[in-house]
């Protein structure tokens, strides 16, 4: 007989227990139903799989004895504000701190060598990571809060604030890398936010990139999910 | 569906003091946990016995078991041991309950025996 409990997988995850502790949960309870029910089979009872369902638990049962421990919460029911309004910024903030030691290492260590001009690839490079920051980070951060939310169950509202928010901070935020183009010159890494009349615009097409790509993984999870 | 009638809601703490208990000695997993608890007390003792795992999540959370996963005769199941904190843990636990049955113990022999004020 197959595992019987899918629903209650979506029931944990819609009452806030974490994925982890879910996944692991479900794997235990498949485990031990074959046990009872290979125990069951053993002892020649006639429904080996119903006797196996019956001592297992009701899921109710089993659902509530999860939900009833705080301490098997997920981070996104425990402070979904902290996850979705913290959370990007600080991630946003991470990914600039790497970028801006990557590229400083890099031009520090091939850089432009006596009499010789800047790599083409190191020219490149820089072009990738300002094409990065502007257009790419948005979505990035908007898929990572996407995926966080639909692992969870969550009701939009919390997610959607995110997705708002990390539009609205990833429009203003900018990181701008030049590299010395020959030995002597200086490079400029710059990093900050700034509003200008293309503001209005960008914070629009983030959302119009962000937003059907969150609410198609909606569409997308089982229907009994939603 | 039926159910297995279980033990009412004054048993709540006893699994978490059962399966600190059956810990201590070995590493188990849930099933072979189940068992132990029905075999050492002769059956007195009944667990839900998919319940039993939340409360094993719950203790691993709180630093009192650890967790791996083993492959014995071709399956792969979740073993339990019990660290240093679920030692500590189960020895306030099982100073509580000696405390505990000690006091009910003596109250009933009162009652066989007639109160005095």
């Amino acid at each position: 007989m197959v595992f019987p409990f899918e629903r209650l997988r979506e029931r944990l995850l819609t009452a806030g227990v974490s994925s982890r502790h879910v996944r692991r949960y479900m794997a235990e309870l498949a485990d031990h139903f074959d046990d009872l029910e290979a125990e069951a089979r053993a002892a020649g009872h006639p429904k080996p799989s119903v006797s196996a369902l019956e001592r297992i638990g009701r899921p109710d049962d089993l659902a509530q004895a999860m939900i009833d421990r705080p301490q098997l919460k997920a981070w996104t029911a425990r402070a979904p504000w902290a996850v979705f309004l913290l959370g990007p910024p600080l991630l946003l903030a991470v990914i600039d701190l790497v970028s801006i030691l990557v590229m400083v290492l890099i031009v520090k260590t091939v850089g432009p060598q006596p009499g010789q001009i800047a790599p083409g690839w190191l020219v490149s490079l820089a072009g990738a990571v300002n094409f990065f920051h502007v257009y790419a980070m948005p979505l990035l951060l908007g898929q990572i809060i996407a995926i966080v939310a639909m692992r969870q169950r969550m009701r939009p509202l919390w997610p959607l604030i995110g997705l708002v928010a990390i539009c609205l901070i990833t429009s203003l935020n900018y990181l701008h890398v030049d590299v010395p183009l020959a030995q002597g010159q200086h490079g400029e890494i710059s990093l900050g936010a700034s509003a200008g009349r293309w503001t209005v615009f960008r914070v629009a097409i983030n959302l119009a990139l962000t937003l059907p790509l969150y609410f198609a993984w909606r569409r997308w999870q089982p229907v009994f999910a939603r | 569906m039926p159910s297995r009638e279980t033990n009412p809601s004054f048993m709540s703490g006893v699994p978490e003091l059962l399966l600190l208990r059956l810990l201590q000695d070995n590493e188990m997993y849930g099933y072979e946990l189940v068992q132990a608890v029905q075999e050492q007390t002769g059956s007195a003792i009944t667990l839900g016995e998919g319940v039993i795992y939340p409360v094993l999540h719950a203790l691993e959370r709180d630093g009192a078991l650890t967790s791996r996963r083993k492959t014995v005769n071709g399956r792969s199941r979740v073993y339990y041991r019990l660290t240093e904190l679920g030692s500590q843990r189960f020895a306030d636990l099982k100073g509580n309950w000696s405390r505990i049955t000690n006091a009910v113990s003596s109250v009933l022999k009162g009652a066989e025996h007639g109160f005095s004020v």
